[in-house]
């Protein structure tokens, strides 16, 4: 297979000779896929009687993306040619070269490499410089390049720029297969475009005259080589067709890019612009008649890779919360023997750094955990500004990379922010640069590009998914060995939590393997698999997507149950241990010390709670451990009001039982409080006036684990009753909110 | 590990100072929610944290810093539809001045900010920034507008507000007067900044002069008794971190007036070079070279003076006796009783953090 690309400047004609060789080669039995990079969208009309088809930025705009299917952007043309465009936005608005990023990114995740096409073909504008119209000079993409002018100053000026974007990538193995000259029918004009081709050291594949035909022929919405097969410009096509052949078998010669400076530019070139002809529109096309069809057997293999991996809020589009960098940083910025490179701004840096640290501070002031090592530390910033922006920002990258490496980091991490996820930046070659440089260091592109991958639970999800790549498959298992998944890295009580279950499984004689992850090495990461089974730390839309996750790298057991909360939880939780690891006994001990410990404390403070009524507003979803332990306390709940998103149902086995409302706001929730006449209401964020007689306690967002979670609530609204409603410091201003 | 903010962060922050004036980020929620609680932090809009306070389109449950919340298809496609909409909606809240900044991946789109402001006929009360602007703490538009009829502008830590004192000289002929020896940090830097305004203003500084040399008369004995009984603080080391015009005065102050040793001394970016320059010639001076841009949070010191995070976590892992804030991020630390390391309050605010802090055993 060969991959083309065909660069030239806009108008110059490169869509009409790109499709022109698409059809010679299909006529020749070639299986060829031509892809329009050009926001204008006209590359293929030509092969599709002048129609045009839905581009791919439309279809990422209007389709879900777990409804993404390959059939619905590719189409098939004249000569059986696929076709595919990638649009772009309105004139003068948004990033055209980002554009072409996401086509392509999009096309391989859809799978389009699991197609056989014997010719790729990329017919891309060129007189845009930016690092979106570059991507398909990737060496991922084209193995040759075509590079249309006429002997116009201005599109030799481009074909120039192409050089110097073609030298700025790589010289090695070259990759230019030559100009193509498309006539302008100005005078000596082929002597100016082979003066140019001298200097650049190219040869012309093909002159091609400026001749009727092309307009009778696209008139009619088709190409010269169907309308007019054995004319002169078909012969020439032909011609062209042979070379492209020659290059797929190695038969023809590929030259580096030597672009010339503007002032040998100037010396060589003279010549005016000319304005381009208007794209025509052809009604009455069907695109039912031009649609791929796709093997069956194929489609099965084509569904998008990604969807097992999206959050709730991506699923659905959302407004997304937050940006999954942020989320990536939280996971890799955990790893202790790791370092995590920012390429962005520094501003992105200073916030994920900011959340990182307080969340530190708090966990020490608050529950005694001091950081340990590197925690916190092993972050550096690219600290991108105007000129990477404009420039690219991969020579920052690099040079921040090898001063890693010289100072001894053996596992790096690359996360993308928006402008570098913008602007393009091919931070897989920068890696791969370096790991030429350090083969022994490890260097991870995770590329999330700000929020462009998401939200910040997305950002969580390919953090994980990129560590997941590092898990050893060949390391034997240990039965009393387990893995904790997907702790709440920012929360406080992260390391408390942690020490509880630790010690309620060392209780009973199981070991932790690996915290996927917190204070995790990279070993840690590589003998994941010696754990017989991994526990989520929670059930949330995070943790289900994590675990599908690591169910896709690992064929290790997962256990039923999160990190529980309050005293029924975890019995519950410890049963099912015993269950999984025969060891019901042991945990029967453990029981019932604390099931004496619990039912002391409920009696003693049944006598001051019994009967009081309870308001619960929460925007968490798992509330069974406190709604448990109102009902052993004998208390009575009156309603449960979920604020939020229509998304976030309550997970209870209350469910049916109590009162329950959706879609809960201040507002229902002060009717509420003066219709029912709750003692206590609790809510995540509980109101600062409480005129209304109510007393107002606060539900965490990130609850203590083990057995004394509710208990140590209960304790606290004993008290609470006892003291005033309305404390005197409330009447002293006015409330905001 | 904190990084230093950069100049995104600083407009945002220097809008909000304006107390009539709305920040309207044309940016990604990511970009929003740390500036709306930090900004939220330091000029509070609500009494509580409540999300569902600030349930409308934009805000996403924080009262400061409303945003277009850009997401994929808008950095392809262009921002024109959620900006069309975000202007009316926040202009009918209040009258304030509306501030649309972009976000740095906004800035790549390449909207036409203007053409929305024109089109919600919002062109008189508000304007599209690039980032770089004045910073404010707490003033109202119309003490800005007042802020060209004055006769001196005063700068105090040039690293934020020489550029603009600059501006108002070019601008409107107003001089402005700045101390070479750095802030008011400390008693003689005080004193030192006393004397150049009164100078530059031809007033008589005595009077002011003799309220420094009381305050110090005044406290000398509490000194005098620690240093009979411990011999501190002289000998006590500090690290010190932070703006090039508070960390001259400061590490002078430090190692003259109480003969302190200067264990690192490091400035943030966007420094003065003149003042760095100065800083490393007082460290070449008094023999400690090798402490300049020598800054570890590993090593126990008995002072750190450096950004709250800083501060707050090396204390907590028991690294320093004392640690004092002279630098954004804040340790969330809350301040009932106003506090400031300049001027002469700020230098008793200094000496009482640093001795109580010897008083902890090392």
């Amino acid at each position: 297979m060969i991959q083309i690309a065909i660069y030239g400047k806009g108008g110059i004609g490169k869509s009409t000779i790109s499709a022109n060789l698409s059809a010679t080669l299909g006529n020749r039995g070639r299986s060829v896929l031509q892809i329009g990079c050009d926001p204008k969208h006209d590359s293929t009309r030509l092969l599709l009687k002048g129609g045009s088809i839905a581009t791919v930025m439309e279809y990422i705009h209007d389709t879900f993306p777990e409804q993404r299917k390959l059939e619905d952007i590719l189409f098939r043309g004249y000569a059986n040619v696929g076709c595919i465009e990638a649009g772009g936005p309105e004139p003068g608005v948004g990033c055209a070269g980002r554009g072409i990023l996401s086509t392509f990114e999009l096309l391989d995740e859809l799978g389009i490499d699991q197609l056989d096409f014997d010719v790729k073909l990329y017919d891309v504008l060129g007189d845009v410089v930016c690092g979106g119209f570059a991507v398909p000079i990737r060496k991922e993409y084209a193995n040759s390049v075509y590079i249309v002018t006429s002997g116009e100053y201005m599109a030799l000026y481009a074909a120039n720029n192409i050089l110097r974007g073609l030298r700025n990538f790589d010289s090695d193995p070259p990759r230019v297969a030559g100009i193509i000259h498309n006539s302008r029918g100005m005078e000596n004009e082929y002597h100016t475009v082979k003066a140019f081709a001298d200097a650049v050291g190219l040869p012309i594949i093909a002159s091609i005259p400026r001749m009727e035909l092309f307009a009778q022929a696209e008139k009619e919405g088709c190409t010269v080589i169907q309308k007019y097969p054995t004319s002169t410009p078909a012969f020439l096509f032909d011609e062209l067709a042979d070379h492209v052949e020659k290059v797929s078998m190695n038969n023809a010669s590929l030259f580096s890019a030597d672009p010339l400076t503007n002032e040998e530019m100037e010396e060589i070139v003279l010549g005016k612009v000319k304005e381009s002809g208007q794209n025509k529109k052809y009604p009455g096309f069907d695109r039912k008649v031009f649609r791929h069809e796709i093997p069956e057997v194929k489609k099965r293999s084509l569904m998008n890779k990604k969807n097992h991996f999206f959050t709730k809020n991506v699923k659905n589009k959302q407004p997304l919360q937050g940006c999954s960098f942020a989320g990536a940083f939280t996971v890799t910025s955990r790893i202790a023997d790791a370092l995590t490179i920012v390429h962005g701004p520094r501003s992105c840096t200073h916030i994920a750094s900011h959340f990182l640290t307080s969340s530190l501070i708090n966990a020490s002031s608050r529950y005694g955990t001091l950081p340990s090592g590197m925690e916190g530390k092993a972050l550096v910033s690219t600290d991108m500004d105007d000129r990477s922006f404009i420039f690219g920002g991969t020579e920052d990258l690099i040079k921040c990379l090898q001063e890693a490496c010289i100072k001894g980091w053996h596992t790096i991490f690359i996360l993308t922010t928006c402008p570098s996820g913008l602007i393009g930046d091919d931070i897989a070659y920068s890696a791969s640069t370096v790991k030429k440089m350090f083969p022994g260091t490890d260097i991870d592109p995770i590329q999330v590009d700000g929020n462009l991958a998401g939200d910040f639970s997305q950002g969580i999800i390919e953090g994980y998914r990129a560590l997941s790549n590092m898990i050893d498959p060949a390391i034997k298992t240990e039965q009393y060995l387990v893995n904790i998944i997907g702790e709440k890295t920012l929360s406080d009580n992260l390391h408390s939590n942690f020490a509880i279950i630790e010690e309620l499984l060392r209780n009973i004689g199981i070991d932790i393997n690996c915290r996927f992850l917190s204070n995790t090495t990279v070993h840690d990461i590589k003998n994941f698999g010696k754990a017989s089974l991994n526990i989520l730390a929670y059930k949330d839309d995070t943790g289900r997507v994590l675990k599908q996750v690591i169910s896709s790298k690992t064929k290790a057991e997962f256990f039923e149950l999160p990190f529980p909360t309050g005293f029924n939880e975890t019995v519950e939780w410890l049963e099912l241990i015993g269950d999984r690891f025969d060891i019901g006994t042991r945990i029967n001990e453990l029981i019932d010390d604390e099931r004496i410990a619990y039912e002391k404390e409920i009696k003693s403070l049944r006598a001051i709670l019994k009967g009081k009524k309870v308001l619960i507003s929460s925007f968490s979803t798992d509330l069974d451990w406190i709604i448990d332990t109102i009902i052993d306390l004998g208390m009575v709940l009156v309603k449960i009001g979920m604020a939020g998103s229509p998304y976030t149902d309550l997970r209870s086995k209350h469910i049916g039982i109590l009162p329950l409302e959706y879609d809960y706001s201040a507002e229902k929730r002060q009717h509420d409080i003066e219709v029912l006449g709750p003692d206590l209401v609790l809510s995540n964020y509980p109101p600062q006036i409480s005129t209304d007689g109510a007393h107002h306690d606060q539900i965490p967002f990130s609850p203590d684990a083990g057995f004394h979670s509710g208990i140590n609530m209960a304790r606290r609204w004993s008290k609470l009753l006892r003291l005033p409603v309305t404390e005197g410091w409330k009447l002293d201003g006015v409330d905001v909110s | 590990m904190t990084l230093t903010a950069d100049a995104f962060t600083g407009s945002l922050l220097a809008v909000e100072g304006i107390r009539d004036a709305t920040v309207v980020l044309n940016g990604p929620t990511g970009c929003k929610y740390y500036h709306s609680h930090i900004s939220d932090k330091q000029y509070p809009k609500a009494s509580s944290l409540d999300p569902l306070g600030y349930t409308e389109e934009f805000y996403f449950g924080q009262p400061r810093i409303p945003c277009t919340y850009l997401e994929g298809q808008d950095y392809i496609g262009g921002g024109t539809e959620k900006l069309q909409r975000i202007l009316p909606a926040i202009a009918s809240k209040n009258n304030d001045l509306l501030v649309i900044v972009n976000s740095p991946g906004a800035s790549l789109i390449g909207d036409d900010l203007k053409r929305f402001i024109d089109s919600a006929s919002l062109s008189k009360r508000c304007i599209a920034i690039e980032v770089e602007t004045v910073l404010c703490a707490g003033t109202s538009i119309e003490e800005l507008r007042r802020s060209s009829s004055v006769a001196f502008n005063l700068v105090i830590f040039p690293e934020y507000g020489l550029k603009i004192a600059k501006w108002y000289e070019e601008r409107f002929d107003i001089p402005y007067i700045i101390s070479q020896e750095g802030g008011p940090v400390g008693y003689d830097a005080t004193e030192m900044w006393i004397e150049k305004i009164a100078c530059s203003m031809s007033v008589d500084p005595s009077k002011a002069i003799e309220m420094v040399k009381k305050e110090r008369k005044k406290h000398y004995h509490k000194i005098s008794r620690f240093y009979s009984l411990t011999g501190l603080p002289k000998g006590a080391t500090f690290l010190i971190k932070g703006d090039s015009s508070v960390v001259l005065p400061l590490t002078k102050w430090l190692y003259e007036y109480l003969g302190m040793e200067p264990l690192g001394v490091k400035t943030l970016p966007g420094m003065c070079s003149g003042t760095e320059r100065q800083i490393i010639d007082l460290l070449e001076n008094i023999g400690f070279a090798d402490s300049w841009n020598n800054f570890s949070d590993d090593i126990p010191v008995d002072v750190v003076l450096a950004d709250g995070h800083t501060v707050k976590m090396m204390s907590e892992k028991k690294l320093c006796r004392s640690g004092i804030e002279i630098s954004m991020p804040s340790s969330g630390y809350l301040n009932f009783l106003p506090r400031t390391y300049i001027g002469i309050n700020g230098a008793l605010f200094l000496l009482e953090q640093i001795f109580n802090g010897l008083r902890r055993m090392p």
